[in-house]
């Protein structure tokens, strides 16, 4: 009977330790850029991410806030909570206004051809530092790919 | 792309990929990745003027790039068919690559 009055009165910071959340935040958002982006349909909409960065932000919070609430807890351990959840929300604030905002600042699409382009009189700049005229890689049929590059 | 390369080559088209990266940028993602279609650089920003795909100091540094976009063009530069996404986490995905050449056949 005992047992269970033991766990409800078990606050989450005495299972989940402070660092937990802030380092599932980020491992959560790093992996993105560094591997999930890989795979289109993870890369578009992050369905894995970012569930994995809410949740570690709540894990983070849920284990900060018995911290800062009580006011028995010791002043380091407070600061430590503070910082745990401000890094873990900080995280998700940022990795969220990537997803959502940052990456739909585009402009607009007015200006882009949609039924002819002229080719010719068109120069780049091939590996091997030749200037080519588009015309020349002309096909019967051609993909012709814009990318931000690695800037 | 490179997945769908040889399939989309076995359908008579071919793909070129253009940013505003330097030549020896491309050469070096080039061989880092194995590419088999060809980079090119637009550093003189003429092809994204053509194709109305500037991104106006969308680069870090403030320096105006392309945006995302995929054109399926014909030797006259007739566009058969274009993928501009509002995100720039949204590219051309290989299979709608090759669904857009089924269409266009």
């Amino acid at each position: 009977m005992n047992s269970g009055s033991d766990e409800t009165n078990r606050s989450p910071s005495r299972v989940i330790p402070l660092w937990i959340g802030p380092a599932l935040t980020f491992v959560a958002a790093v992996s993105y850029f560094l591997f999930f982006v890989r795979f289109p349909a993870l890369r578009d909409v992050p369905w894995f991410n970012l569930p994995l960065v809410l949740i570690g932000t709540f894990v983070a919070i849920a284990a900060s806030g018995p911290h800062l609430t009580k006011s028995s807890a010791g002043q380091p351990k407070r600061v430590r909570a503070f910082l745990s959840a401000v890094a873990a929300v900080g995280m998700a604030g940022l990795f969220c206004f990537y997803v959502f905002s940052f990456s739909s600042s585009m402009p607009s699409t007015k200006g882009i051809k949609g039924s002819r382009v002229n080719l010719s009189g068109v120069k780049v700049q091939t590996s091997n530092k030749e200037t080519v005229d588009l015309q020349a890689f002309a096909k019967e049929k051609l993909f012709v790919i814009f990318y931000r590059g690695y800037w | 792309m490179q997945s769908v390369i040889s399939e989309i080559r076995s359908q008579g088209a071919d793909v070129l990929a253009i940013s505003a990266d330097t030549p020896a940028e491309n050469a070096k993602t080039t061989r880092k990745h194995g590419l088999q279609f060809t980079l090119v650089s637009d550093s003189q920003q003429q092809a994204m003027e053509a194709f109305g795909t500037r991104h106006p100091k969308g680069g870090i540094g403030g320096t105006d790039i392309a945006r995302p976009a995929a054109f399926l063009i014909d030797r006259q530069g007739t566009v058969l068919w274009q993928k501009i996404t509002p995100n720039w986490r949204q590219r051309l995905r290989p299979e709608e690559a090759l669904e857009a050449l089924r269409l266009e056949r």
